[in-house]
C-alpha cells in the first residue's frame, strides 16, 4: 500500500500509457468493425466467412500473435514496442465489435425495415432513425468487451516493449517483489472493472426505452 | 383512381406478375387473393415502388407513378404490413407521427392529427405513452393502421394485415376495419390468402395465379359465377356457405317482441307477442318465450346479441356455438332492434344450396 | 525453419509441458467447476447461485495475469504456481456456463418431469443436462482456450512451456524463434478450438 502511495504519479503515467494504446487500437478497431459489420450483413454466405476468419485469429494467444506480429514486422523497423501491440489489440477488439455490429443489424425485425420503407423513408433516415438506435445495445456491449478484453491483453504487451501497467506484473515477478506485484494487479483490476461498468452504465442509458429488457 | 396498364414483374426471365390491366376504384377495398407465389404481393408493392414494375405503367389519378420519385409516392400512402413493423423503440406517440413529421407538418397539427386517430380506432390515449411491446397484438395492428392513416391519405395498401393474429382477433380486426373503411372511404388494396377476409372485406376482389388475373370482380358474381375450376377451388366446398356472410342479419329479423320490465313478468299472459326481453335498470336479463311461460321462471333464458351488421354466417356459428336458438339485435345507438331465429338463416342456407346447384 | 529442425526434441518437451500444465489445471476446473456450477443451480443454493453469478462476472473482466501474479505472490515460482492459476481463474466460465445455462431451463419442463415421476437425479441427468449442454460445452471451451494462452505467458513464473520460445526470442531478438513459437502455440490453440467446436455440433445432435 506504501509503495503504491509513494508511485502514485509513475502509476498514473503507466495507467496513462496502458490506456493509450487499448483506445487508440479500440477507436481503429471500432471502425473497422462496424463497417465490415454493415458490408457483410448483406450477404449471409461472405458474413460467415469473414466471421470464421476473425474468430480463428481471436482464438490465438496474444502472446504468440506478438511472436507472429513481431517477426513479420521487424523488416520494415517497426518490430518492437507499441506498434505491434496496437496491431494486436485491433485483431483482438475486432471480433467482439464485428459479430455484435453484424448481430444487431441482423436481428433487427424486417418488417421494421420494410415499413419504414414503405412509408417513404429514404436511406438515409432509415440508418439514423431506425437502425442505428435498434443496433446501438449490442453494439456497444461489442465495444464494451473489445474494451475489457484490450485491457488484459495491454498487460501483455509489456513484454514486447508497449509499456502500460504490465510493467508491475512483470517486473515484480522478475524482481519478486511482492508490492509491486500487488500494485500491478490492484490496478489492473480496478481499471477492468471500473471500465466494465462504466461502460455498461453507458450502454443502458442509450438503449431505448421501448427494447429494455 | 388506380390503374394497371399492361403491368409487369419479370424476376429473372421468369413473370412474377404478367400483363396486368385493371382499374381499381376509389373507395372501395379492393382484395388480391391467391396461393403463395401467386404474385399478389409483389403487385401490392409495385403501387408504391418498393418493387419496380419491369413493363407497363400504374397511373394513380391519371398520374404515372414513375412521375413521382419514390420517397414522396410512398409517403402519400399508407402501408401496414403482416409483421406491423412498429418502430419498437418508439412509443404509440412517435409511431404515429412519423409520417407527417417526414412531411414536416407542425407539431399542433400532429397532436390533433394523433389523437383523432387514437379515437378513431378506439384506443384510449394512455397508450401514446407506451411502447409496442407492452401492447396485444391486436392493438398494434389497430395501431398499425393508425400509422398508415396518419397523413390522412387516400390510399392504403395492405399486405395481409391481420395474417398473424388468432382467428378471434382476427375477426374483431375485420369487424374494425369495415366498420372503419365506411367513414373514411379510402382506396384500399388489401393482400390476403384467406378467403373468407377477402369476402367478407373486399368489395372488389382480385384472384390471381402464377402472375395473372383470374378474375376481378365483385364477391357476389365470384361466388355466384367463378370464371374457372381455380376459383372454385379456391372457395372450395363451402361455397354456398360462404355466400352466407354475404348476407345481413338485419334482412332476416323479426320485430314480434316487446322489452317488458323485471315486475312485469307475471304479466306476459296479457300480452301476445313471441318473444319477450326482461329489462333489469340498464341491463337485460333474459328473455322469455310466450309459449315457455306457463313452465314458470326457469325458462328465462340468457340472451345472446349480435350487431346489426353481423352476417348469416358468423350469428350461425354464434349461435350454434352457444346451443341457442334465437339471436337479438343490439344497435349502439337504437338499441334492440328485433330477433332472428335460427331455424330462418339456415332455411336460407339450404335455399341458397339449391340454387347452386342449380 | 532450421531453428524447428534443430531444436526439435526441446520443442517437443515444451509442447508437452505446455500441454500438460493446462490438461492438469483444465480438467480439475471442468470436473470441480460443473460440479459447483449444478450445485449453484439447485433450488436450495439458488439465491446462493445467483450472488456468485455477479461476482464471477465481475472476475471475469480481470486479466488473467493478474491472476497468475496474485497466485505468485504466496506460492513463488513454480509449476504448483502456474497450476493453481490457471485452476482457479479457468474454473469462473464453466461454473458461470454450468449455472446459467441450467437456470435457463424453463420451470415447466422440471414441473412436466416431476409429475411424470422422474426422480431428481434422473430430472437432473435426462433433462437438466442435455437442454443446457450446449451452454455447459462452450464454457468448458472458453476455458480451454484461456488456458493454452495464460499457460504461453506463464513461462514468466519460471515453467517451460511454448511461451518460452517466445519470450526467449524476444530477449536475444532472434525472429525465427519468435515466428516458430507464435506459429506453433496459434496452431495448438486453434486446433483445440476447433475440436471443441465439433464437440459441440455433436452435442447437439445428441440433445
Amino acid at each position: 500500500m506504501e509503495y503504491l502511495l509513494n508511485n502514485l504519479s509513475a502509476i498514473l503515467k503507466r495507467t496513462y500509457e496502458h490506456l493509450y494504446i487499448v483506445s487508440i487500437s479500440l477507436i481503429i478497431s471500432m471502425i473497422l468493425g462496424i463497417i465490415i459489420g454493415i458490408l457483410i450483413s448483406r450477404d449471409k454466405k461472405i458474413a460467415s466467412i469473414i466471421l470464421k476468419i476473425i474468430s480463428i485469429l481471436f482464438t490465438i494467444p496474444s502472446l504468440s500473435l506478438f511472436g507472429i506480429l513481431i517477426s513479420i514486422l521487424s523488416p520494415f523497423k517497426l518490430g518492437i514496442g507499441k506498434f505491434p501491440a496496437i496491431i494486436a489489440l485491433i485483431i483482438y477488439t475486432l471480433l467482439p465489435i464485428t459479430r455484435n455490429t453484424y448481430t444487431a443489424i441482423m436481428s433487427i425485425d424486417k418488417g421494421v425495415i420494410e415499413s419504414a420503407k414503405g412509408m417513404g423513408m429514404n436511406r438515409g433516415e432509415i440508418i439514423r432513425k431506425i437502425i442505428f438506435p435498434l443496433s446501438i445495445p449490442l453494439l456497444m456491449a461489442g465495444i464494451r468487451n473489445s474494451f475489457v478484453l484490450g485491457i488484459g491483453v495491454g498487460t501483455i504487451s509489456f513484454l514486447i516493449g508497449a509499456g502500460g501497467l504490465g510493467y508491475y506484473i512483470f517486473e515484480g515477478i522478475e524482481r519478486s517483489n511482492n508490492n509491486m506485484i500487488f500494485t500491478g494487479v490492484v490496478t489492473i483490476s480496478l481499471l477492468s472493472i471500473f471500465i466494465n461498468y462504466s461502460l455498461y452504465f453507458i450502454e443502458h442509458s442509450l438503449t431505448p426505452k421501448g427494447v429494455r429488457k | 383512381m388506380i390503374e394497371f396498364i399492361n403491368l409487369s414483374k419479370k424476376f429473372k426471365e421468369k413473370y412474377a406478375v404478367k400483363n396486368l390491366n385493371l382499374t381499381f376504384n376509389d373507395g372501395e377495398i379492393s382484395v388480391l387473393i391467391g396461393p403463395s407465389g401467386c404474385g399478389k404481393t409483389t403487385t401490392l408493392k409495385m403501387i408504391n415502388r418498393l418493387i419496380e414494375p419491369t413493363e407497363g405503367n400504374i397511373k394513380i389519378n391519371g398520374k404515372s407513378i414513375f412521375d413521382f420519385d419514390e420517397i414522396s409516392l410512398r409517403r402519400s400512402m399508407g402501408y401496414v404490413i403482416q409483421e406491423i413493423g412498429l418502430f419498437p423503440h418508439y412509443t404509440i406517440y412517435k409511431n404515429i407521427s412519423i409520417v407527417p413529421e417526414l412531411l414536416k407538418w407542425e407539431k399542433e397539427k400532429i397532436d390533433k392529427r394523433v389523437n383523432e386517430l387514437m379515437d378513431l380506432i378506439n384506443l384510449p390515449r394512455t397508450y401514446l405513452n407506451r411502447y409496442p411491446k407492452e401492447l396485444s397484438g391486436g392493438e398494434k395492428q389497430r395501431i398499425g393502421v393508425a400509422r398508415a392513416l396518419a397523413s390522412d391519405p387516400e390510399i392504403l395498401l395492405m399486405d395481409e394485415p391481420f395474417g398473424a393474429i388468432d382467428p378471434i382477433n382476427r375477426k374483431s380486426l375485420q369487424d374494425f376495419f369495415v366498420e372503419l373503411q365506411k367513414t373514411l372511404k379510402k382506396t384500399v388494396i388489401f393482400v390476403t390468402h384467406d378467403i373468407l377476409e377477402a369476402i367478407k372485406i373486399g368489395d372488389r376482389i382480385g384472384v390471381m395465379k402464377d402472375g395473372e388475373m383470374i378474375q376481378f370482380d365483385k364477391p357476389q358474381e365470384i361466388l355466384k359465377r367463378p370464371k374457372n375450376k381455380f376459383v372454385e377451388e379456391l372457395l372450395g366446398v363451402n361455397r354456398n356457405i360462404l355466400r352466407l356472410t354475404l348476407s345481413k342479419v338485419l334482412d332476416f329479423v323479426k320485430k314480434d317482441f316487446r322489452i317488458i320490465n323485471k315486475d312485469e313478468v307475471e304479466e306476459i299472459k296479457n300480452f301476445n307477442n313471441f318473444l319477450y326481453i326482461i329489462k333489469n335498470e340498464n341491463n337485460y336479463d333474459g328473455f322469455i318465450l310466450k309459449k315457455d311461460f306457463e313452465k314458470g321462471r326457469e325458462c328465462i333464458r340468457e340472451i345472446v346479441f349480435i350487431n346489426e351488421n353481423e352476417n348469416l354466417l358468423d350469428t350461425i356459428i354464434l349461435l350454434l356455438s352457444k346451443g341457442e336458438k334465437i339471436a337479438v339485435i343490439k344497435c349502439i345507438e337504437r338499441g334492440i332492434m328485433g330477433y332472428v331465429e335460427l331455424n330462418d338463416l339456415i332455411k336460407v342456407f339450404e335455399k341458397e344450396e339449391y340454387e347452386l346447384s342449380n | 525453419m532450421n531453428y524447428l529442425i534443430n531444436n526439435f526434441s526441446d520443442i517437443l518437451s515444451l509442447t508437452f509441458t505446455h500441454i500438460l500444465v493446462t490438461l492438469l489445471s483444465t480438467l480439475p476446473a471442468i470436473i470441480f467447476g460443473v460440479i459447483l456450477g449444478i450445485i449453484f443451480s439447485r433450488k436450495k443454493f439458488i439465491s446462493l447461485g445467483r450472488f456468485f453469478l455477479n461476482i464471477f462476472g465481475i472476475l471475469q473482466s480481470i486479466p488473467s495475469i493478474a491472476f497468475i501474479a496474485i497466485i505468485f505472490m504466496y506460492t513463488g515460482i513454480g509449476i504448483k504456481t502456474v497450476i493453481i492459476s490457471l485452476f482457479v481463474y479457468s474454473i469462473v466460465p464453466v461454473i458461470y456456463n454450468t449455472t446459467s445455462s441450467l437456470l435457463l431451463v424453463p420451470d415447466e419442463v422440471i414441473e412436466a418431469s416431476e409429475g411424470m415421476g422422474l426422480n431428481r437425479s434422473q430430472i437432473l441427468f435426462k433433462i437438466e443436462l442435455p437442454i443446457s449442454i450446449r451452454g455447459i460445452l462452450s464454457g468448458i471451451r472458453t476455458s480451454f482456450t484461456i488456458n493454452i494462452a495464460t499457460a504461453t505467458v506463464a513461462t514468466v513464473i519460471g515453467v517451460d512451456t511454448l511461451g518460452k520460445i517466445i519470450l526467449i526470442g524476444l530477449r536475444v531478438r532472434r525472429l525465427d524463434m519468435l515466428w516458430v513459437g507464435g506459429i506453433i502455440v496459434a496452431i495448438l490453440a486453434i486446433f483445440v478450438d476447433l475440436i471443441f467446436e465439433k464437440i459441440e455440433n455433436l452435442s447437439l445432435k445428441w440433445a
